[in-house]
């Protein structure tokens, strides 16, 4: 690479000026400027500032699109649990009791005087039904019905 | 490229420079570049100056008008508590809404002051066209509406969210200017009229009005929440632009103590009275012994909670709370139990009774005409004997009596809390004068509300210990965890001897020979009770008019009780607590017997515990016989080793 450099008479005549030896006590010596490489430097700058620009628009992009998501998710939750109280609601209004019993009479039911239910339990281990231990080597699904075990 | 060649060219580029210089006037330069300091100082001055009046002085104007022309501020609603039935069925919820307003300066044109008309935004005639299909609002009331003064309207509230998108599609569309959208939750009760005077409803704006509505509405409201968000001119979000939420925080569940299937049954069974006797109203209250939860608590006439436009107070009322009546003699069981608490008589007490007895100036008769006889004390209260119950009273005496009235909780409101429940009447003894006592003694003369009667018949179930009864099981909040009300310790008001025999004697009341409240009976259970037919005040309180209440308050099984109903019906016909109230006292005793898993003690095991005790038979069986040929595989192996 080239460097600005004068000829060396006129740095040997600087140098021996008889202005320049009184006025300055230290010699003044016309010291090379460093390398340099304007078009690489140029170059490189320009590159730098294109990834800087790049990467905070990309930065930011990126932030939106997270604000945006994370409005979407917000949005959806709402939605969800919007859905979720609107459905709550149906089934109990599909499971009122005046419904269903409007809807047995139209499909020809007729109420009786003393109805009576069965209760179907579960032999649970903490449940008080199943106060009776398996015999040796039975096979049991506690879990069952007790109605249909057996 | 040589250095030589290098230094060539830049010894030529510099060369005309430093000619150039030199051929510049003196003091042209300096003159120059002081004139181009000068215009950079115009320059920067100017814009320093700008800023100090836009940063500084216009700054909080400047910043207001942006942040009005950017920022928009959305309130969000609290979800409001849910009610729930002891089971965790939904007895009132909200669910997502939305209201459509509208800004009636945008349907009207305007004149500026130099008298330009500038043409409405939006013409009336076609939002109204719009509007009156979406919305099924009378396009008269759009109109009227869109036209009227101010900035501000409700066109249609509380839609469903269908709807809503449909109108707030047509805004962003730019198809109706001054059009708008907001959300608004919508309370709705699944239920219809199921518990209606319970639950009591809300307002539009979602305020309660009455009955747990009200009473815990501080629970249930929430905090709403809001959010700030940047939007471009066009109206689209700033999607890197500042955004503040606060979410809203929704309101606290409230689980109840009700039943809903019996509380079905109740309202079905008081309603089909009604309408089968032409009463005014009926009310039916169940409560659970020794928790004092309400199961069922019901009146009619009742309501549809949803349809706001036919709800009337006097549909709303929870008659059962708010309403006294006079218990005719419901009240001869306190007073028996009165009597035999203080000694006075016992069950087996003979008596000589006669059909009418005279106190003071009036004549007390029995209901039907006898001839003097003898009878036990248990016999007077089977047969509802007026004049018995007056002898007895008379033994008791004045202050004994209305002492144990106090005792019984007359006079004073249970502590269920309901809004707006009444406390009964009982005049201070010292204002009781020649025939109060024995009118207060058979139930005249002294009024309670449905709960105390239930609440008082309570004590004697539960072997004479008062329990609070309540209607809050408890509250859940977000974490989904029940939260249990404070339980009632209760005390004690009659020995648990004296309840038996009130019990036993009110048993008679059903199934004996000459009981009055045989049409109480419920199959497989032994029930007590006692009827009670009692002619209602007049409403100026002058005497008594010529209608009546019938009632009936009971419980079952008879000797431990788990349940009491209290059944109050307003002038039916007939007139008798026995022919009308018993009735609708049996077929509520059942249902609530069976949801409660109350096995019948009189017709044998249930088929589910006679299933249950044959699978343990048989599993008993089968170890043993597992057991024994263990015990048989192991004995020879045992001899031989021996």
């Amino acid at each position: 690479m080239s460097a600005l450099q004068l000829p060396r008479r006129v740095l040997r005549r600087v140098a021996t000026s008889p202005r320049r030896a009184v006025a300055a006590a230290p010699r003044l010596v016309v010291v090379p400027p460093p390398a340099r490489h304007p078009l690489a430097l140029t170059v490189t700058s320009l590159l730098l500032l294109g990834v800087a620009v790049f990467m905070a628009v990309t930065f930011n992009a990126l932030a939106a699109d997270e604000a945006v998501h994370a409005r979407q998710l917000d949005q959806r939750l709402r939605a969800a649990e919007a859905e979720y109280s609107q459905l709550l609601a149906e089934v109990a209004a599909l499971e009122s009791p005046a419904r269903i019993a409007a809807a047995a009479e139209e499909l020809g039911l007729v109420r009786v005087d003393h109805p009576r239910q069965l209760h179907v339990r579960r032999l649970l281990p903490a449940d008080g039904a199943a106060d009776v231990e398996p015999a040796p080597g039975e096979r049991t699904d506690r879990l069952k019905p007790l109605l249909a075990d057996g | 490229m040589t250095s030589g060649r290098l230094r060539e060219d830049l010894a030529a580029t510099a060369r005309p420079r430093l000619r150039r210089a030199r051929l510049l006037p003196h003091g042209q330069f300096e003159r120059r570049v002081l004139g181009l300091f000068l215009v950079l100082a115009v320059v920067l001055a100017g814009t320093v100056g700008k800023l100090v009046s836009i940063q500084v002085l216009r700054g909080e104007h400047l910043a207001l008008i942006g942040a009005d022309q950017r920022d928009e501020f959305q309130t969000l609603p609290a979800q409001r508590g849910r009610l729930y039935d002891r089971s965790g069925e939904v007895l009132a919820a909200s669910v997502a809404a939305t209201s459509v307003w509208a800004n009636p300066s945008a349907f009207r044109s305007t004149t500026a002051e130099d008298g330009t008309v500038t043409a409405p935004a939006q013409d009336v005639d076609e939002a109204v066209r719009v509007l009156t299909t979406l919305l099924g609002v009378p396009p008269e009331t759009l109109r009227e509406r869109l036209t009227g003064p101010g900035d501000f309207v409700w066109l249609a509230r509380q839609l469903d969210v269908g709807v809503a998108d449909r109108v707030a599609a047509l805004v962003a569309a730019g198809d109706l200017a001054g059009v708008g959208t907001t959300p608004e939750p919508r309370r709705t009760y699944p239920g219809g009229s199921l518990a209606a005077q319970i639950l009591g409803t809300t307002d539009i704006d979602g305020v309660g009005l009455g009955g747990m509505e009200l009473w815990h509405d501080a629970q249930l409201v929430g905090q709403p929440g809001w959010q700030a968000f940047e939007r471009s001119r066009d109206g689209a979000v700033i999607p890197s632009g500042t955004r503040e939420v606060q979410p809203p925080v929704p309101g606290i569940d409230v689980v109840l103590t009700l039943d809903r299937q019996l509380q079905y049954t109740a309202e079905r069974v008081a309603q089909e009275t009604v309408e089968a006797t032409g009463a005014v109203g009926a009310s039916i209250v169940v409560l659970e012994v020794g928790t004092g939860e309400v199961l069922a608590m019901a009146s009619a006439p009742t309501v549809d909670l949803n349809d706001r436009a036919a709800l009337e107070e006097d549909l709303l009322r929870n008659r059962a709370v708010t309403d006294n009546f006079e218990p005719g003699s419901v009240q001869k069981a306190i007073t028996a139990a009165a009597a035999i608490e203080e000694g006075v008589v016992a069950p087996d007490t003979v008596l000589e009774v006669a059909d009418s007895l005279a106190v003071g100036s009036k004549v007390f008769t029995d209901a039907h005409e006898h001839p003097t006889e003898e009878w036990t004390f248990a016999e007077v209260i089977e047969r509802s004997s007026n004049v018995g119950t007056i002898m007895v009273a008379q033994e008791l005496g004045d202050e004994r009596l209305a002492d144990w009235l106090a005792r019984f909780g007359y006079g004073r409101p249970t502590e269920l809390g309901f809004p707006g429940e009444a406390r009964g009447q009982v005049r201070p003894v010292e204002e009781w004068w020649g025939t109060s006592l024995p009118t207060v003694a058979i139930g005249q003369g002294v009024s309670v509300t449905l709960v105390q009667a239930a609440n008082a018949y309570a004590t004697i179930a539960n072997d004479g210990v008062a329990v609070r009864p309540h209607l809050v099981r408890g509250t859940v909040g977000p974490d989904g965890v029940l939260q249990p009300v404070a339980e009632s310790s209760g005390h004690r008001v009659i020995s648990a001897e004296t309840a038996q025999q009130v019990r036993a004697m009110l048993t008679a009341v059903v199934d004996g020979d000459h009981g009055t409240g045989a049409r109480a009976a419920v199959a497989g259970h032994a029930v007590a009770g006692k009827t009670g037919t009692a002619r209602k005040p007049r409403t100026d309180g002058r005497g008594y008019a010529g209608t009546y209440i019938a009632s009936f308050v009971g419980m079952a099984p008879a000797d431990d009780p788990e349940l009491v109903v209290a059944v109050m019906v307003d002038e039916p016909t007939p007139i008798y607590g026995g022919l009308v109230a018993a009735p609708v006292f049996s077929q509520v005793m059942e249902e609530a017997l069976r949801r409660q898993h109350v096995e019948s003690a009189l017709a044998g095991p249930s088929l589910e515990t006679a299933l249950r005790d044959a699978e343990i038979a048989r599993r008993r069986a089968e170890r043993a016989a597992a057991e024994a040929a263990a015990a048989a595989a192991v004995g020879p192996v045992q001899d031989a080793l021996e």
